[in-house]
């Protein structure tokens, strides 16, 4: 009980790591974003999805530090 | 009926007329009410497939998903008052079907949300007592929607406020409640963050996670804000009131007809309007606020 607990304490930061991060990856791939803002022929899609999951989980942890997204 | 004019008549003549009207809509199972939760529930469920094999585009399918969403609640809120059926009566088994199923496309939990509202109708628009009142007190509708945007910060008051009031109440139905509500957000997460893991985190965000926040926006304005405003009267005649909505009561999820559920919680929503009809010209004898 105790490790849900801190589980669900830590809320925002999981969720900026699995969901908000691949969201924003998505939204990259998978709109015209891409063709604006092409990245160098050499990125790999891992790379984008890693970087984007790297932001939702400190963005995550800015929120469970403060207590606010925005 | 409604031009009638009844403010020479007694305290006790007033009860027994309100009593009459409502027992001409209580203890009778509303169809329509049935069917509602059923179709609701299959078709936001039949989205995920159609979205995921491309039969259904994701632009198509997030409307729907919204108004899914916005119509998940009503159902279990006839629930959570026993409209369905009381314990022990035959059809006992479809009110809880229905109190714990229609409510998970808003990932969460009959018991909560149970517990939690039946506090809100005992002590309607009390500071500390009502865990709806925080959500209430805005003046605007702007003001509302902000109030409702600053709940789902991490660390604010209105994301603690059921959890806060199933806490005070302490009862081993509420250690239940707040173990179940633990397993569905869990569950829902979890759902999220496997379609994410998917590939499919855009079709998550569209089906689920952001219909969910602007249906609870949806949700507390139209069943919350608008019937209690402005939030702050207490008294039993007082604390709700009628109100006119843009696209008749419909519109309002059938809310404009809301002083009619709180007087009497077990009149099925679809009845509420024709029952606040009838009890008009005794609510405006009560001075009650009726637009």
């Amino acid at each position: 009980m105790a490790f849900i607990e801190k589980f669900l304490d830590l809320l925002p930061v999981w969720f900026g790591i699995g969901f908000l991060g691949p969201v924003l990856a998505e939204i990259y791939f998978r709109s015209p974003l891409n063709s604006y803002l092409p990245l160098p022929a050499t990125t790999e899609v891992s790379h984008v999805y890693g970087g984007c999951m790297v932001f939702g989980g400190l963005y995550g942890l800015v929120a469970w530090k403060t207590g606010r997204w925005i | 009926m409604s031009s009638q004019d009844l403010t020479q008549l007694s305290e006790a003549e007033l009860i027994r007329m309100e009593r009459d009207i409502a027992r001409k809509y209580i203890d009778k199972l509303s169809i329509p009410m049935v069917i509602w939760p059923i179709l609701n529930i299959s078709c936001w469920v039949a989205l995920w497939p159609l979205v995921m094999t491309g039969t259904l585009s994701l632009w198509v399918a997030f409307p729907i998903a919204l108004l899914n969403i916005i119509l998940s609640y009503l159902p279990s809120h006839e629930a959570q008052h026993d409209i369905y059926a009381r314990p022990g009566q035959k059809l006992r088994w479809l009110n809880e079907a229905i109190g714990h199923i229609s409510v998970l496309p808003l990932a969460y939990g009959y018991r909560a949300l149970r517990l939690t509202h039946l506090e809100h109708h005992k002590h309607t628009n009390k500071p500390g007592l009502d865990p709806d009142q925080i959500f209430n007190n805005s003046k605007t509708l702007l003001g509302n929607i902000w109030t409702n945007i600053q709940s789902y910060q991490p660390g604010s008051e209105g994301a603690a406020s059921y959890r806060s009031c199933l806490a005070r109440l302490g009862t081993p139905e509420t250690e239940r409640a707040l173990l179940e509500q633990v397993g569905i957000t869990v569950a829902h997460f979890g759902v999220l963050f496997f379609c994410a893991y998917h590939g499919k985190a855009l079709e998550a965000l569209l089906l689920w996670w952001l219909p969910l926040k602007m249906a609870v926006i949806y949700i507390r304005v139209y069943l919350s804000w608008l019937p209690h405003f402005p939030g702050h009267q207490v008294g039993r005649y007082k604390d709700t009131r009628a109100f006119r909505s843009w696209g008749g009561v419909w519109s309002s999820l059938g809310m404009t007809a809301h002083i009619a559920h709180h007087l009497h919680p077990r009149i099925p929503l679809d009845k509420t309007p024709a029952a606040l009809r009838e009890l008009y010209p005794i609510l405006k004898a009560r001075k009650s606020t009726l637009v």
